[in-house]
This record gives C-alpha cells, sequence and structure tokens, in this order.
C-alpha cells in the first residue's frame, strides 16, 4: 500500500485517501447521494449519504443493526468481529468489522451541521487488512463530512477545485477522455472542461485549438445558452499558456430577460496533453460576492504542477 | 422470466478487474492487417460467403468470401500493435499512460472497453499468462 495520500472531496465530503483510491461511481447531489471509490484492483470506500432531520435520524446502533440483517441475508456466511463506538468528525458513530471471503467496515453517523446521515462500507481482503488497517484508520480519521468554511473542495482524477458553497454541481460528465463540470448558483455558471489525448486531436480530428474551440466548444455552450452571442476570439495569455478567449453575451428569459456576461478561456497544456476551457456567466449588474466566487473557483483550477 | 420472454440474455459471472488486467491479448493470426504510412491500422474482418439468391444468382454468381475493412484510429492503431503476446492489459495501461499522458484511469477504462469489445468481435483474444509461457506436451 502506497502511502502517499491525498485530498478527496465531493458534495460537501472531504477525506484523506491513498493515491492510488480514485473515484470510480457517484449519484444524486448534496442532499442525497453515492460515492464508491476504487484503488488499482477493487472496490475500497462507498459512502452514501441522505438527508434527514435529527430528530428522525436512526441511532448509530439502530442503523448498524438493520446493516446486520441485510449483509447475513446476503451472505450467511458472514461473521461479525467487532463493534465500536468512535468519533468520526466529531459526531458519535458506529462501525462493525465483518468477515467473509472478503472483509469490511461498515461505517454510521448522523451529521446534525448538513443534516445528512451516513452509511459507508470499507471493503478489502483477508489478507490485505493488517497492511491496510494503518491506511483505513487515517481515512475514517480525516472524514470531514460538512464545510467549516464557505467553500468545497471538488476532486476527480488528479482535478481539483475549490468552489464556494452556494455553487451546485448541477451537471456533470466522467468520459475516459473528457471531464465536464457546470456548478451553478441563481444568478451565475462556472464551467469546467478537460479533454485527454490533446495531441491527438489538435492534429487529427481538428486543425488547431481555435478548429477546436469553434466547431465543438461553442456549439455546447450554444445548446447551452441559447441565444448566446459569441464575440471575437482573441489569442491571450491563459493560466500561463498560450491560449484563446472569448467575451459573449447570453439573455436568459424571454421577455424581461437577464443579461449575463459569458467569458471563456480555452487552452492546450503540452505537459498533460490536455485541453481545458474555463466558462464563467454571471448577470450583469450582480457583482460583489459572485465575482469573489467566481474567482475564487478560477484561481483553484491549475494544469499542471 | 419477463425478461426471458423479452428475449434478454441472462448476465454471466464478471470477471474481477484485478484478473484481467493479468490477462495477455493477442492478435487473431487469421485477421490479415496493416499499417498506413500516416499510422492507422486496418484490418480485415472475414464477414463469411455471400450468399446467392435464386437460381440466376446459384448460377452465374461467384460464391467470393466477403470482407469487411475496419480502420483503427491512431490510439487504436497502437494498441493493436501491442497486442502482440507480449503485453498484459496492465502493461497497456502503463504504455497509454505514458505515452499520451493519462491518470491511470483515463487510460484504464477506454482501453478495457476497448479490449472487450476486440476480444467479442474475436479480434484479439485474451489469454492468461501462464497459457501463452506453456510448453505444448509432447
Amino acid at each position: 500500500m502506497n502511502a502517499e495520500v491525498k485530498v478527496f472531496g465531493w458534495q460537501g465530503i472531504k477525506l484523506q485517501v491513498p493515491e492510488e483510491w480514485e473515484l470510480a461511481a457517484e449519484k444524486g447531489g448534496f442532499t442525497k447521494g453515492y460515492i464508491r471509490l476504487d484503488d488499482v484492483t477493487a472496490p475500497k470506500l462507498s459512502m452514501s449519504w441522505d438527508t434527514v432531520k435529527e430528530d428522525k435520524a436512526k441511532t448509530p446502533r439502530e442503523a448498524l443493526k438493520e446493516l446486520k440483517k441485510e449483509i447475513k441475508k446476503r451472505d450467511k456466511s458472514v461473521k461479525f468481529l467487532r463493534e465500536d463506538a468512535i468519533k468520526v468528525c466529531g459526531h458519535p458513530s458506529r462501525y462493525f468489522h465483518w468477515k467473509s471471503l472478503t472483509e469490511g467496515y461498515e461505517l454510521f453517523w448522523y451529521c446534525p451541521d448538513s443534516k445528512r446521515a451516513f452509511a459507508s462500507e470499507f471493503t478489502f481482503k483477508p489478507d490485505e487488512y493488517w497492511n491496510l488497517k494503518p491506511a483505513l484508520d487515517k481515512v475514517i480519521e480525516s472524514i470531514q463530512c460538512h464545510s467549516t468554511d464557505d467553500t468545497r473542495v471538488w476532486t476527480t482524477l488528479d482535478l481539483k477545485l475549490e468552489v464556494p458553497i452556494e455553487f451546485n454541481l448541477v451537471e456533470r460528465s466522467f468520459y475516459a477522455t473528457r471531464i465536464h463540470m457546470l456548478f451553478s448558483t441563481r444568478e451565475a455558471y462556472f464551467i469546467f472542461d478537460r479533454v485527454g489525448f490533446a495531441q491527438t486531436i489538435l492534429t487529427e480530428t481538428y486543425s488547431d485549438l481555435q478548429d477546436w474551440l469553434e466547431k465543438v466548444y461553442e456549439p455546447e455552450l450554444k445548446r447551452r445558452f441559447k441565444g448566446i452571442k459569441f464575440g471575437r476570439i482573441r489569442s491571450d495569455k491563459v493560466f500561463d499558456h498560450e491560449g484563446l478567449t472569448v467575451h459573449s453575451s447570453y439573455k436568459s428569459g424571454t421577455l424581461f430577460g437577464k443579461k449575463h456576461d459569458v467569458e471563456s478561456q480555452v487552452w492546450f497544456c503540452q505537459q498533460v496533453n490536455k485541453i481545458f476551457a474555463v466558462t464563467t456567466v454571471k448577470e450583469i449588474g450582480k457583482n460583489g460576492k459572485l465575482n469573489k466566487g467566481l474567482k475564487l473557483i478560477l484561481s483553484s483550477v491549475k494544469c499542471h504542477g | 422470466m419477463l425478461s426471458r420472454l423479452r428475449g434478454k440474455k441472462p448476465t454471466g459471472p464478471v470477471m474481477p478487474k484485478e484478473d484481467f488486467l493479468k490477462l495477455v491479448p493477442i492478435r487473431n493470426p487469421t485477421i490479415k492487417w496493416e499499417k498506413y504510412p500516416t499510422g492507422e491500422v486496418s484490418i480485415d474482418v472475414p464477414l463469411g460467403k455471400s450468399r446467392r439468391k435464386g437460381v440466376v444468382g446459384k448460377l452465374f454468381m461467384p460464391q467470393t468470401p466477403r470482407k469487411k475493412r475496419v480502420v483503427f484510429d491512431r490510439i487504436g492503431s497502437y494498441v493493436w500493435e501491442q497486442c502482440d503476446g507480449k503485453n498484459t492489459v496492465e502493461d497497456l495501461v502503463g504504455l497509454l499512460c505514458e505515452k499520451h499522458r493519462l491518470t491511470r484511469r483515463e487510460a484504464e477504462v477506454p482501453l478495457m472497453i476497448h479490449l472487450r469489445n476486440l476480444g467479442k468481435r474475436g479480434f484479439i483474444g485474451l489469454l492468461p499468462k501462464e497459457a501463452l509461457s506453456a510448453k505444448p506436451t509432447q
């Protein structure tokens, strides 16, 4: 097991995980959702959460009792080795260790700060346990189930974004060669795209970055923001790379539409062989906190290093 | 039972990822392929003999074997060339990561899907390493 750890963040959850654990599956949103982190060979951690009022939430003991029944139904040969109370992010929690052909921990706790109940499962092979135990203990110790400041960390693959809590993730896709994430508030959007195999794309499929921008990126923005008026594409220094910027405008609604400023920045990073595209959309006249929020997200975008 | 009525195939056991990574992809030796100067690889896939319909067809049309040409893009072509029986799937992941500066997961997911598709179509076989290194019994 690699001793190196990294920060993983998703939907207001933050924890330190071994370097080789990656987000393999996710669904839902802040109020109800699921994530699964796999290492190179197999799933290692799955976590699900649901919004529940504090007075309606099950106690960890009740929740684990039900979980044990479910596991026993699935696998009659399972043995429950140990059950104990611990703290997760300062909240009272309970876990049990089960063993069958594989082994695992089931962990349950309620977070009154985010009003969410969490159930986590760690799975591993029996012969992995003693090597993995220090890492598992560190992962559990590091879990933060609610934000302590006004930002949330979002990580996937080697990408990390810091986003103000008022921005929700409303759209995302993780194809093999492309990450797409769209965060929004009522008055603004932040759109992030990262495309792999960039060298091949920019030589075989498109003539250059501007060609990609015009044939791929702008049509996608047009589909999302109907009626968007694109400005002139300009060469510019973008995130320390020679890139392209486009200032556009967009009017939402029909009769009393609101005008929005749209700023797109696109660049190719040779070091990681990827195309990056970020677009901010904000309602004209709404400055201050919104600008600060968008600047914060932009400052967290790093293409390499 | 309803799924059987709908004609759905029952799903079989899925090979664990750990085991899949240890397999060695090897090109089907009966498939002819060539590499163009641009770096793309094309393979000729036999489709079986053409059907000759009717009396006229059967009397006058020659029964020529049909084939379909599949051209891979540069990345698919590279993967095809590496399916030489010497690299495991794990090795291919590493090669793709190095060549295209990808993270492991970025390379692994499309590669595994691509190899499974090639395997399903009979273009490659996926064999355990032991099967390739085993000496034939006399």
